[in-house]
């Protein structure tokens, strides 16, 4: 399945739509994967966590990830985590086991304005997942094939 | 589907953007159903209150902080 588009002047975001569904806590929801070639992981964001009720007591811990706002804790759904993509007509799913979820811990330093922002963020699919995948940007058009 | 829905939301988001920012400025929106159904400075209470109003419809929403600050994303 190939997934086009062209990245917004306005934010150079790449913003990939996905339902989800989550088999261990009968857990479903929609959010927007940004495609991030500098992060080693994908990832559900806090805010999509937050927003379907996924519970972090219940999830297992798994360690922290670094970045530039600081760290976080990353946590792992037990089970297979279901990626619904959707692009012209097409549907494809693609299951994931013990896929990730984050929640932030912020730097003293970072302001308020910015860690909602970063909250904000619905997940990111990183390297682990787009090194099986064919990705290419030519100018503004961006191409995924998963 | 639920995701055709979502997808719908964004575009009435993005094409409204300049008008919530006026109406939500430095604040957290929920879009579902091309309409705000909740908005606040707190993500937590933001959500809850959405839940309050449209139930499970919440986990197929749009959660957008709308900043006045221009800030370059480098996660």
């Amino acid at each position: 399945m190939r997934i086009t588009g062209t990245i917004p002047p306005e934010d150079n975001r790449i913003l990939v739509p996905v339902e989800f569904k989550i088999d261990a806590f009968k857990l479903k929801g929609s959010t927007e994967f940004f495609i991030d070639t500098g992060s080693t992981i994908s990832f559900i964001g806090e805010s999509t966590a937050r927003k379907v009720g996924l519970d972090y007591s219940k999830l297992l811990n798994v360690g922290t990830s670094a970045g530039i706002g600081g760290q976080a804790d990353l946590y792992e759904i037990d089970g297979f985590t279901r990626l619904l993509f959707e692009f012209d007509n097409q549907q494809k799913e693609i299951p994931r086991k013990n896929f990730l979820v984050m929640k932030h811990e912020f730097c003293e330093h970072v302001l308020p304005d910015n860690r909602k922002k970063i909250l904000g963020l619905g997940g990111i699919f990183g390297m682990d997942l787009l090194k099986g995948w064919k990705f290419s940007i030519i100018h503004s058009s961006y191409s995924l094939e998963i | 589907m639920a995701l055709k829905d979502f997808k719908e939301d964004r575009e009435y988001l993005n094409a409204n953007h300049d008008k919530l920012m006026r109406e939500h400025k430095d604040e957290f929106i929920v879009v579902q159903n091309k309409r705000v159904v909740s908005c606040g400075k707190e993500l937590q209470e933001v959500l809850a209150e959405a839940r309050g109003r449209i139930g499970d419809a919440v986990n197929d929403s749009i959660v957008e902080y709308l900043s006045t600050r221009k800030t370059e994303m480098v996660v």
